[in-house]
């Protein structure tokens, strides 16, 4: 049991670090339905898994420069304000039409996904005076190119609104959102995908970490299941974080439409389902 | 290392940009991680010497309908003395979940030093909005019981 409970979470681990999920959506699913753990224990788990994932592998992109300080910074207002508007507002909401709609709008992001699929890099993008503002921009070396990659964002208000229904969401729902960070900053904003999935990472983590307390307060992080999830992750992110500079952008796109066709078609059957 | 450098540089391909945070963030995230999994991993060498390898073959079944009591840092210290692998463990657990949030903190003193007010102002809002959700966590789960 001990060494199932780590070889899941190693490969939430290594998932999550190349997706920028944080891992959770594995998580939950592995430990609920393979190991049979009550749903309240495999929540806190990944809790757990996702801030181990997220520092493990922040710590990694941020020195790699491919995770960009200044952006994750600066949307974590939105995600942060997003999430205590969701705890606020938790007791007046259905939670039936939250899945609808975060179920719909994932959607729409696979589509737009697919549009993008070819793309590896989004070259020139429209000037955002906001952007230039507060100076959302950067370069890092993409090892699979072989070259240094130089990039800026546009789409500014577009994408710190879809970090801020984010943030709801997690607030409400206890969901780290790493899925709607990442399709905020490659759709809306049209950042390279990595730089898009390791900024992600340092953000659910710090996300993340606000909620944790929640659940350690609950005692829904027993030690017996939290220490392989820990362990487990940690290993698989620092695995993650050494493939991810050598996969292409385009590679980690095709990686990353299946999770969200799987996340996006579970929602809206859980809004169909429940009354 | 980053001290003194001109606000305003931030066009793209200035190699020394966010020197100074981005080591910061990177080494507190790394050493924070470090620890914790140092503790974690004492904690359970700790339970295979008090209770041996059965511990590990049985562990999560034993404790699997029953959450820990161990649910602040008082109780998890508490129980530090005399050790119990238990809360050795939870104390790792402790040092991961406190780990990025401090390094929030941490950021936004390191934008002071680069004179980047506007982050300055941006990462205190964001360690300032993590603080609040604690508060008000903590005053919903005493009010809640």
């Amino acid at each position: 049991m001990f060494f199932a409970i780590f070889l899941v979470s190693v490969a939430a681990g290594i998932g999550g670090a190349i997706l920028g999920l944080g891992g959770g959506i594995i998580i939950v699913p592995a430990l609920t339905l393979l190991l049979n753990l009550p749903i309240r224990f495999a929540i806190g788990a990944s809790i757990v898994a996702v801030i181990a994932g997220s520092s493990g592998a922040a710590a990694a992109y941020i020195r790699d420069r491919m995770t960009n300080l200044r952006i994750g910074l600066a949307l974590e207002t939105m995600t942060t304000m997003g999430a205590l508007t969701g705890a606020l507002v938790a007791g007046y909401v259905s939670p039936h039409w939250l899945y609808l709609i975060f179920g719909l709008l994932l959607a729409y992001s696979a589509v737009a996904l697919f549009g993008r699929l070819k793309l590896e890099l989004p070259g020139e993008v429209p000037y955002d005076r906001l952007a230039e503002r507060l100076r959302f921009s950067g370069d890092y070396y993409d090892q699979a190119l072989g070259q240094r990659v130089h990039y800026s964002a546009t789409g500014v208000i577009p994408g710190a609104v879809m970090m801020y229904l984010a943030g709801i969401f997690s607030g409400l729902l206890g969901i780290g959102s790493g899925l709607f960070k990442v399709m905020a900053m490659d759709v809306a904003m049209r950042l390279p995908m990595k730089v898009s999935t390791s900024t992600s990472n340092f953000m659910v983590g710090v996300t993340a970490a606000a909620s944790a307390s929640v659940y350690f307060t609950r005692g829904d992080i027993p030690a017996p299941i939290a220490a392989p999830v820990a362990l487990g992750v940690l290993g698989g992110a620092w695995f993650g974080t050494n493939l991810m500079g050598h996969l292409r952008n385009t590679t980690i796109r095709k990686l990353f439409i299946p999770v969200l066709i799987v996340v996006a078609v579970s929602m809206i059957a859980k809004a169909i389902r429940s009354p | 290392m980053g001290l003194g450098q001109v606000a305003g540089t931030g066009a793209a391909g200035d190699a020394a940009v966010d020197m100074g945070p981005r080591v910061l963030v990177s080494s507190m995230l790394r050493y924070g991680v470090l620890l914790a999994s140092v503790v974690i991993l004492a904690g359970l060498v700790f339970l295979l010497v008090q209770v041996g390898p059965r511990a590990f073959i049985s562990m999560p079944r034993t404790s699997i309908s029953e959450s820990t009591d161990l649910t602040s840092i008082r109780a998890v210290v508490g129980e530090l003395l005399p050790p119990e692998p238990e809360a050795v463990i939870e104390a790792g657990i402790l040092l991961l979940i406190v780990t990025p949030v401090l390094t929030v903190g941490a950021t936004a003193i390191a934008f002071v030093l680069e004179r980047d007010w506007l982050y300055v102002a941006i990462t205190t809002f964001v360690f300032a909005m993590l603080l609040l959700g604690f508060a008000i966590v903590r005053g919903s789960s005493l009010a809640g019981g």
